[in-house]
């Protein structure tokens, strides 16, 4: 026989009058019996607990009511004698009940709490999962990325140089292990479309590292790896599922990578996302992993060309392991570089790769906890207005013994039952926030894949909804609970508006509003000037009508590449054709350091590119003196170079570029002739000079990855199809990959700050129509309560004019008040919004006026409509109701 | 809440109860009575409560019973009309009878819906 639900029998156990109890268990517990007997247990405990939570009213209330029982014939204090727990429980049930009465009041407190609370959690969902879940490694916290700081040469953040990871394998003692990476993208063969993915390349000891082992088969063994080791590959869930089925006979399977066999023996798990960081481009993932089959300590320290991920031994802070790398930086610093500054730079795998969006994140969650403070505040003016209402009511409950503490936790009891619905209704409002902000969140954003509405995200939305129930209430409370109840009884709740300690806390409640609203503006403000400047800078290219992709070649042809242009330039529509080793915007190319031939000691780090005759022209690069490459510069043809404007005037301030020799300073035995002078076209951010750059002719420097860019007469888009074909009809196994308008780069590149303006856009507008809301909210009720005292003055002569300016000064002096020290707080807190500026100072005064003036407008126009409805009061008709 | 001497409804159900069932009226046969005759769900708090308050009346009279001397016995609040509440039971029902004269309502059984 099954036992009723312990917890619902001690409730009411609690409950039941003493004398009663023993009898109301029994009979309970009898029919309960009954009901496990014929319709199963689950529907009876449920039948029990219906019980128990539908008899708590009744029970209690008879108990509270139960006359002459309590000491000397005293009215008992409410609910003496039961527990406190329980006190707490009935509390809310009767704060239920009153809600329940005026549902309308409910419902906007419940919405706006709802709304504000969703798009709270929404915002931190966002933070949780990007800013401060660890990575799913063990012990992630002790990963890092090293990198060479070359500042000298203005590289400050270089790939580490090969025969670097042995040395720093043989003089450290705090790391585990060091795993040298590198991406490059591969040709995958030997399947039925051949496809252009990503390899990575990393030493066997990279998955222990990691701490992650294979879904399928295995990853590498410490001796997989080196000169004459087998061709092996790992390969990415993804991958295995799209290319061979998810098939468990994948593993010993041959694939074919740029035309060499390799054996698969592993798949790695589903949701393995390892990132590669870039020392200045964007992380890139590999489709599929093999390890070097070279020695790395045979290839010298000149080519930076690794990424180099360690593990710090358990125990060892990263402060010990930074100091670490310091001194043997510093040793490497003497040896080879001649004290120029050479350092090693240690960076957490987490906080690299979310550095560049933390600043973001952090403010939009600041920012959206503005609106709802502000919510807050308005909901709390909303509250306070009801308890005023509610004197009668209060005051009799005074007269009959409750007492004011009782007073006020009923009416905490009230807005914490509200925060809590609103908080409940927020959640599962925020799932579509999230979605919606997953939408137009960037496909750049670091680890978005991570973010969702969690137990997390739902304790934050409890914790949100307990603070802003407790928040809102909390005025009404204590003046609920501070009044005498013959205040209460004597101005009958209706001239208690004017009660001046309600008044002060409404003015208070105005002016916060207003400060944190004009906070919000100011920084939208700011934001938006520099999204301006964002789309109005040049980026030294055109980006209307370009169409750019890539091909990888298995090795150098210039025929093909030759006969490829040719096709795709007779196509419609095509105006232009180019080639180049990086396009604008893909941080793509290598760094070389030049030098006038008659000045070795002037050196410049330049961003080296290959670049064909026609890509200029096609691309929109200006030329700006000289010549384009043209078909005379051929492999046989003195070498020749294109610079960029910015290496011209370092170079030869005074002078003019064309003619003069340059030395690439990895081969000082070949000058090369500047030929032309080009401008400066962004290789990195579109916002940003980078470094100058150096072009040289295609058929001078033959190379694999190939980038097009056509100039289209057309809508570039439309011109995918005949493109492939054309490539197909040349060259069937020939991967097209990455294709995109250039107009969808530049998008791309500025999608973090679209993201981050459009959210704060959104916060900046609802906290100022919020605020608006509040103010006319509370000078509404100012108007309504003073009716008749408006009559009174306007029949003994006060002019309409006057009362308009009187009511209306009541709201506009402490949203002024509130704008003053709202901008002083925007003004000191600018400088935390610095890092998401570009093109516009962080105090750039014509955004703080502007700000200002919009919110001083709007405050106006919210005190203007109830202060007409003031003055338009007709003495006679509010006398009369009086 | 009572208003006087009269009964509200829900006290007039318990009444009505107690007296169908005569000797064998104690909490959860009268709530179960209630809830099959009028097929609403009734809480054993609210006929306790409400038994409370015919007792303050002095309308009903209680007896307890020692638990049955079988395993799971159960001590029982017995209940009984006093003579005030047949009284005032009488009454309210009289009061119902000439509300209801001459007034023609579909008669509805119970089971039957509505």
């Amino acid at each position: 026989m099954s036992a009723p639900p312990r917890l619902a029998r001690r409730l009411l156990s609690a409950a039941a009058a003493p004398e009663d109890r023993p009898f109301i268990l029994s009979d309970l517990a009898e029919d309960y019996e009954i009901q496990a007997g014929t319709r199963g247990r689950s529907r009876a405990r449920r039948w029990y607990w219906s019980q128990v939570l539908r008899s708590l009213p009744p029970i209690l209330g008879r108990r509270i009511r139960q006359p002459s029982k309590g000491p000397g014939g005293k009215i008992p204090k409410p609910m003496r004698g039961t527990s406190p727990m329980l006190r707490f429980w009935l509390e809310l049930r009767q704060a239920f009940h009153s809600l329940r009465r005026s549902p309308g009041y409910s419902a906007i407190i419940v919405l706006t709490l709802a709304l504000v609370i969703s798009a709270k959690v929404s915002v931190f969902s966002f933070v949780d999962g990007v800013l401060l879940r660890p990575l799913p490694y063990p012990s992630a916290q002790q990963l890092i990325f090293i990198w060479d700081g070359l500042d000298w040469i203005g590289v400050p953040r270089a790939w580490v140089a090969p025969a670097e990871v042995e040395d720093l394998r043989r003089q450290t003692t705090l790391f585990e292990g060091f795993a040298p990476i590198r991406v490059r993208s591969v040709r995958l063969s030997g399947i039925d479309v051949p496809v252009q993915i990503n390899r990575g390349t990393a030493s066997s000891n990279l998955f222990q590292l990691l701490g992650v082992e294979a879904a399928l088969g295995r990853t590498f063994a410490a001796d997989e790896e080196g000169p004459g080791s087998q061709p092996l590959v790992v390969i990415s869930h993804g991958l295995w599922k799209s290319h061979f089925g998810a098939s468990g006979e994948a593993i010993g399977e041959s694939i074919e990578i740029d035309g060499e066999l390799h054996d698969v023996i592993g798949v790695l798990p589903e949701g393995f996302d390892f990132l590669v960081h870039s020392s200045l481009g964007s992380p890139s993932r590999a489709d599929l992993w093999t390890t070097f089959r070279v020695d790395l300590s045979q290839q010298g320290y000149d080519s930076h060309s690794l990424a180099l991920l360690a593990r710090i031994r358990e125990g060892v802070s990263f402060e010990q392991a930074a100091d670490e790398l310091a001194a043997i930086g510093r040793r490497i610093d003497e040896q080879r570089y001649a004290q120029s500054g050479f350092t090693y730079k240690p960076v957490s795998l987490h906080g690299d790769l979310v550095r560049g969006v933390r600043p973001a994140l952090w403010t939009l969650l600041i920012a959206v906890g503005f609106v709802l403070a502000i919510a807050a505040s308005n909901i709390a003016t909303i509250m306070l207005a009801r308890t005023q209402q509610r004197g009668r009511e209060m005051a009799i409950r005074q007269a009959l013994g409750a007492s004011r503490g009782w007073i006020g936790t009923r009416l905490l009891c009230e807005s914490l039952l509200l925060g809590l619905s609103g908080g409940v209704l927020g959640l599962a409002l925020s799932t579509a926030g999230v979605s919606a902000l997953l939408s137009i969140a960037p496909e750049s954003l670091p680890l978005h894949d991570a973010v969702r509405i969690d137990v997390r995200a739902a304790g934050f939305a409890l914790a949100l909804s307990l603070i802003s129930g407790l928040a809102c209430g909390l005025a009404a409370s204590m003046q609920g609970s501070r009044e005498e109840p013959i205040t209460w009884l004597r101005e009958g709740g209706r001239s208690m508006a004017g009660s001046r300690r309600a008044t002060r806390v409404r003015g208070m409640l105005v002016a916060c509003e207003a400060a944190l609203a004009i906070m919000l503006l100011a920084g939208a403000g700011l934001m938006i000037r520099s999204f301006a400047a964002l789309q109005s800078s040049d980026p030294g290219f055109r980006t209307e009508r370009a169409l750019t992709f890539n091909l990888r070649l298995l090795q150098a042809d210039p025929a093909l590449t030759e006969s490829l242009m040719n096709g795709l330039r007779s196509l419609p529509d095509v105006e232009s054709a180019g080639i180049t080793s990086a396009l604008p915007l893909s941080a793509g190319a290598s760094q070389r350091p030049v030098a006038p031939q008659d000045r070795p000691e002037a050196r410049v780090q330049i961003d080296y590119m290959v670049a064909s005759p026609g890509y200029f022209s096609s691309m929109g690069i200006a030329l700006k003196e000289g010549r384009d490459f043209a078909a005379q510069d051929r492999a046989d043809a003195p070498p020749v170079a294109i610079v960029d404007e910015s290496l011209a005037r370092r170079l030869w301030p005074q002078d003019r570029a064309v003619g003069k020799r340059l030395v690439n300073l990895t081969r000082p035995d070949q000058p090369i002739t500047v030929v032309g002078v080009v401008r400066h076209a962004r290789l990195y951010r579109v916002y940003q000079d980078d470094r100058p750059q150096v072009y040289v002719p295609y058929a001078q420097v033959p190379f694999r990855s190939l980038s097009f860019v056509l100039r289209t007469s057309a809508d570039p888009g439309s011109l995918a199809e005949s493109v492939r074909s054309e490539i197909r009809r040349q060259d069937p196994q020939l991967p097209v990959y990455a294709m995109q308008t250039m107009q969808r780069t530049v998008d791309d590149s500025v999608g973090e700050r679209r993201f981050s303006l459009i959210l704060m856009m959104g916060f900046a507008f609802a906290a100022v129509t919020l605020a608006a809301l509040g103010i006319y909210g509370v000078l509404s009720y100012l108007v309504a309560q003073r009716t008749s005292e408006i009559g009174v003055r306007m029949a003994l002569g006060a002019r309409r004019s006057r009362v308009l300016r009187t009511v209306a000064a009541r709201g506009l002096f402490p949203a002024l008040a509130g704008a003053g020290v709202g901008l002083a707080g925007a003004l000191a807190l600018s400088r935390y919004l610095s890092a998401m500026l570009h093109g516009v100072e962080p105090t750039d005064p014509a955004t703080y006026a502007l700000a200002a003036f919009l919110m001083l407008a709007v405050a106006s126009a919210a005190c203007y409509l109830p202060a007409r409805r003031a003055a338009a009061v007709d003495p006679i008709s509010a006398l009369r109701n009086d | 809440m009572t208003k006087g001497r009269h009964l509200a409804e829900f006290e007039l159900f318990v009444m009505l109860a107690v007296a169908r069932l005569g000797e064998d009226a104690y909490g959860a046969a009268i709530r179960r009575e209630i809830e099959d005759r009028t097929g609403r769900p009734v809480s054993i708090g609210a006929v306790y409560a409400t038994l409370g308050r015919l007792g303050d009346k002095s309308y009903v009279s209680f007896r307890s019973s020692q638990p049955l001397p079988v395993q799971g016995g159960r001590s029982r609040k017995y209940c009984l009309l006093t003579r005030e509440g047949e009284a005032a039971l009488r009454r309210s029902a009289s009061m119902l009878t000439r509300m209801m004269e001459g007034l023609e309502l579909t008669p509805t059984l119970p089971g039957e819906e509505r």
